[in-house]
């Protein structure tokens, strides 16, 4: 028997809706939008807090084995991995090229590829990239023989050159390279693997089957389409997908932490460098003064000159803004607005006072706001603090991270290691987040969430996504000695 | 003295230098051999016990050459000081030198009266001018790093030989304070000598104080001024308050520091980070010479008190490891205006600080996180500093604590 209220609606329906509501709101508070509507727009659809958007029919517009969702550093390990390792693959990428942070972010620096001992630790898809932009010369890296020196001298020298060369007094191996060259090296790649990519492409979320992930919905120019897939792949970088998908995550950042923020990143070019270099050799403490002018004046103070080959006028500024959230559409604005503010007024004071700048412009402000760390899975395993302070390797070890950025306790326990299960969300089936979403608890993301971090677990996931489908079983249940040992075929420096 | 006897004291002054040789060079078999050639002198030994500094083995040894001081003249000038025979063999090079200044007043002897005194107020003035710590600052040639360390620390030394080729033995009869503290000795103890002996009829011994001492109104306005001096200096002549002036762990306080050191660079050569120098000014006329840090480059290893236990005065006192830990040689301040923390992903300072001093802080007024350090667990190491990669003037820098109350 159906009782009817005033809006019209049943009893039952009034009690989902409410229930669902009720959820949203909850679920609104930590921080996040669920897709449901609310009851009272039920019928009208639009309410003063939500809208019920109608029901739709979505072109399905291609069947594939595995669809990766993000095309940065994570999705290209991801996406390359699994189409070399057989499986029929798509690419979603939301910006118009590939790399994410390591081009359109303007973090054109691959750091941390070597432990302090000078052995590098992450290789694969990452010094496949690097070789490639060598083979233009278009990347800038301490020389192998140096890895790992305690010189005074060669330490002074990179150290100079940039400080992401350098860990407690020691030469490491961390690569600064190319933007544009490297859009046009990772478009190749993809298209020797056979990877379908969609470009301007944004992959919203996920197709769900009560727990089980069945592909992606994007929205382009050409309008809200999905892709079927075995296998998600999350890349997203901030875990777009895990909302939708069910999947339980954390996203609290202590406001400390260098995750907090974001970097908004742009290049100044046609500095005059030796000029400046000479100015700041004969007149240290004024160049000093002005550098505390221009930040009292709300400008940024200091930049990176860029090493590469032929780039020998240009600067690379690199300032971070706190926030209260990355997945804010209002915060982003508001740091990107204030970003190029303080870019002006930075250049302006520069090109007026500082001896080199005479002549500079601003070439570029980053195509893609810096993000550093939003959303986090709960996996299968969360790779913990205590993790990192060991020397014990997991069974499913899929990637060593050289640890070199946590002062003593780095020289202590050189390599974390990161297994499998870090990358499978809780309660979700064929899904896999490989990127900077990683599960992994707040201080691990503090260190390991970098672009050759997120490279490594792309490819790891990428190929177990590919052995998974082969096999016919289930991601949680692949042949963990076959991955890894598939991974080392590939190039990838495992334990053991 | 026969030929024999003087070939004797030859061989015995000889095996001295060459022992001196062996103390001062930078030979591993014992990290105190440089402190305890300083302490021999029982010029330097009794002025620092005098003005409250090191008493140690080598203090014994000053003291032993103090005591032989009042049975033989000029023990030490005669059988050991390695200077001595440095002085006399350049000095040779030249015998038609006349020596000028014969009959001119015995300034040694008032320097050591002056210092003593002002040892006594706690300002030992003239204890630098000791030959051993001269010659001992002249091998800190091989640790220095550029042009102006090489002239500091030979510069007493070339002085002295100088002196020993224009005028003859000058230095050796007329001013060396440690030669000097013998005379006073000898004179003292033949004195009372003959005291003792016929203390009614020797007439001598009547008007004895004459004999003993040149001019007791020299003496007594040489001890007077130095008393005098010691308290000016102490009073007025120090920058307490120039907060980039940072001395070697184990300082004695400032107003005392620049009279007990010797500046004999025990210190500089004992730091095996290389960031003790001669100061050139910073420290005002009184520091000449005297040791500061700089964390330009390295910084004060936390395993490490090697300075400490290297030096013969006591201007630092010895420090075991657990107490040099816990030694404040200053506290670390950031400058944010030019931090690179805010600029990129620079933490180069909390990496390096060895106790976790260092912590990013947010505030939340200016809306933006920033490096701090703990005052409490900072003790001004300065490896934040020497780490710091934003060029010649570091964000972060080590300043002297100025207390307040």
């Amino acid at each position: 028997m159906k009782s009817q209220n005033e809006n019209g609606i049943t009893r039952r329906e009034f009690f989902r809706n409410t229930t669902i509501t009720g959820a949203a709101i909850a679920a609104g508070a930590g921080g996040m939008l669920l897709p449901v509507s609310s009851s009272s727009a039920q019928q009208t659809g639009i309410t003063g807090k939500t809208i019920k958007e109608a029901a739709r029919e979505t072109r399905v517009c291609r069947t594939a084995d595995v669809v990766v969702v993000g095309g940065g550093p994570g999705g290209i390990g991801a996406a390359l991995a699994a189409a070399r390792s057989g499986a029929d693959t798509v690419l979603i990428e939301r910006y118009e090229h590939l790399g994410g942070m390591g081009t359109g972010g303007l973090v054109t620096i691959i750091p941390n590829l070597s432990d302090f001992s000078g052995k590098q630790q992450i290789a694969g898809i990452t010094q496949e990239w690097i070789d490639r932009l060598n083979k233009r010369e278009a990347a800038d890296y301490p020389k192998k023989e140096h890895w790992g020196s305690d010189d005074k001298k060669l330490v002074a020298y990179y150290q100079n050159r940039s400080f992401f060369n350098i860990r407690e007094q020691r030469v490491i191996y961390s690569v600064h390279i190319d933007a544009e060259i490297s859009k046009c090296i990772l478009q190749d790649m993809m298209e020797e693997a056979k990877v379908k990519t969609y470009l301007h492409a944004w992959g919203t979320e996920p197709i769900m089957e009560g727990n089980k992930a069945r592909g992606v919905i994007f929205e382009s120019k050409s309008g809200r389409q999905a892709v079927l897939a075995k296998i998600v792949i999350d890349s997203t970088g901030d875990g777009d997908l895990l909302p939708y998908a069910g999947a339980d995550f954390k996203m609290d950042i202590e406001r400390t932490m260098r995750i907090a923020n974001l970097s908004f990143s742009y290049w100044i070019d046609n500095v005059d460098l030796k000029k400046y270099e000479d100015y700041k050799a004969s007149h240290t403490k004024e160049l000093t003064d002005h550098m505390r002018e221009v930040r009292k004046a709300g400008g940024h103070g200091g930049f990176l000159a860029s090493n590469l080959k032929n780039q020998e006028h240009v600067v690379w500024c690199f300032p971070r803004y706190a926030n209260s959230s990355q997945v804010d559409v209002d915060e982003l604005t508001r740091v990107e607005f204030k970003g190029r503010k303080d870019m002006l007024i930075t250049h302006d004071y520069f090109k007026k006072n500082i001896p080199g700048f005479e002549k500079s412009f601003i070439v570029l402000s980053n195509p893609q706001l810096g993000t550093r760390g939003a959303r986090r899975v709960t996996g299968d395993y969360v790779v913990k603090e205590k993790d990192m302070n060991t020397d014990i390797p997991f069974p499913d070890t899929v990637a060593v991270f050289p640890d070199v950025d946590r002062g003593k306790n780095s020289i202590k326990y050189p390599v974390t290691y990161m297994p499998y299960r870090c990358m499978i969300p809780a309660k979700v089936d064929n899904m896999l987040v490989a990127c900077r979403a990683f599960a992994s608890e707040m201080i691990v993301n503090e260190y390991f969430n970098l672009i050759p971090h997120c490279i490594a677990l792309g490819e790891a996931a990428g190929v177990a996504a590919a052995q998974a489908i082969a096999g016919n079983v289930d991601l949680r249940k692949i042949d963990i000695k076959a991955l890894q040992a598939t991974l080392k075929k590939r190039g990838v420096i495992l334990p053991g | 003295m026969n030929r024999e006897r003087q070939n004797m004291r030859l061989y015995v002054r000889l095996g001295c230098l060459l022992i001196t040789i062996l103390l001062l060079l930078p030979l591993p078999f014992w990290v105190y051999s440089s402190r305890i050639f300083v302490q021999a002198s029982p010029f330097v030994t009794i002025c620092t016990i005098l003005a409250g500094g090191a008493l140690w083995l080598g203090s014994i040894l000053g003291l032993l050459f103090f005591i032989i001081s009042l049975f033989r003249k000029r023990f030490f000038c005669r059988h050991v000081c390695p200077v001595g025979l440095i002085l006399d063999t350049v000095s040779g090079i030249r015998p038609s030198v006349k020596p000028w200044w014969k009959g001119s007043p015995l300034i040694g002897r008032y320097i050591v009266f002056l210092t003593l005194a002002g040892a006594i107020a706690g300002y030992p003035i003239f204890l630098w001018m000791d030959p051993l710590a001269l010659l001992n600052s002249a091998f800190n040639v091989y640790k220095a790093s550029n042009l102006s360390s090489v002239i500091i620390s030979i510069s007493g030394m070339v002085i002295l030989l100088l002196l020993s080729l224009t005028s003859g033995n000058l230095w050796c009869a007329c001013i060396c304070p440690l030669g000097a503290t013998q005379d006073i000795l000898d004179d003292t103890a033949s004195f009372c000598r003959r005291f003792i002996k016929k203390p009614e009829t020797d007439a001598k011994v009547k008007n004895g104080y004459k004999e003993l001492l040149p001019s007791t109104r020299r003496v007594f306005m040489a001890i007077a001024a130095g008393v005098g001096l010691a308290i000016l200096t102490k009073k007025v002549g120090h920058a307490e308050s120039r907060d980039s002036l940072l001395r070697p762990p184990g300082a004695i306080k400032e107003d005392e520091f620049t009279g007990l050191c010797l500046r004999c660079g025990n210190c500089v050569r004992a730091c095996p980070s290389g960031i003790i120098h001669p100061d050139t000014g910073s420290s005002g006329v009184l520091g000449f010479f005297t040791p500061v840090l700089r964390f330009n480059k390295e910084y004060c290893n936390e395993n490490c008190n090697a300075c400490t236990m290297a030096c013969p005065s006591g201007a630092l006192k010895n420090l075991n490891l657990e107490q040099k830990k816990r030694y404040v040689i200053g506290i670390a301040r950031v400058d944010m205006s030019l931090c690179l923390w805010g600029m990129s992903d620079c933490n180069t300072c909390i990496r390096a600080c060895p106790f976790e001093a260092i912590k990013i802080t947010w505030d939340e007024e200016a809306y933006e996180s920033y490096p701090a350090v703990d005052p409490l667990k900072c003790n001004g190491c300065g490896a934040c500093e020497a780490y710091c990669p934003t060029g010649d003037i570091k964000a972060i820098r080590v300043w002297k604590q100025i207390k307040t109350n």
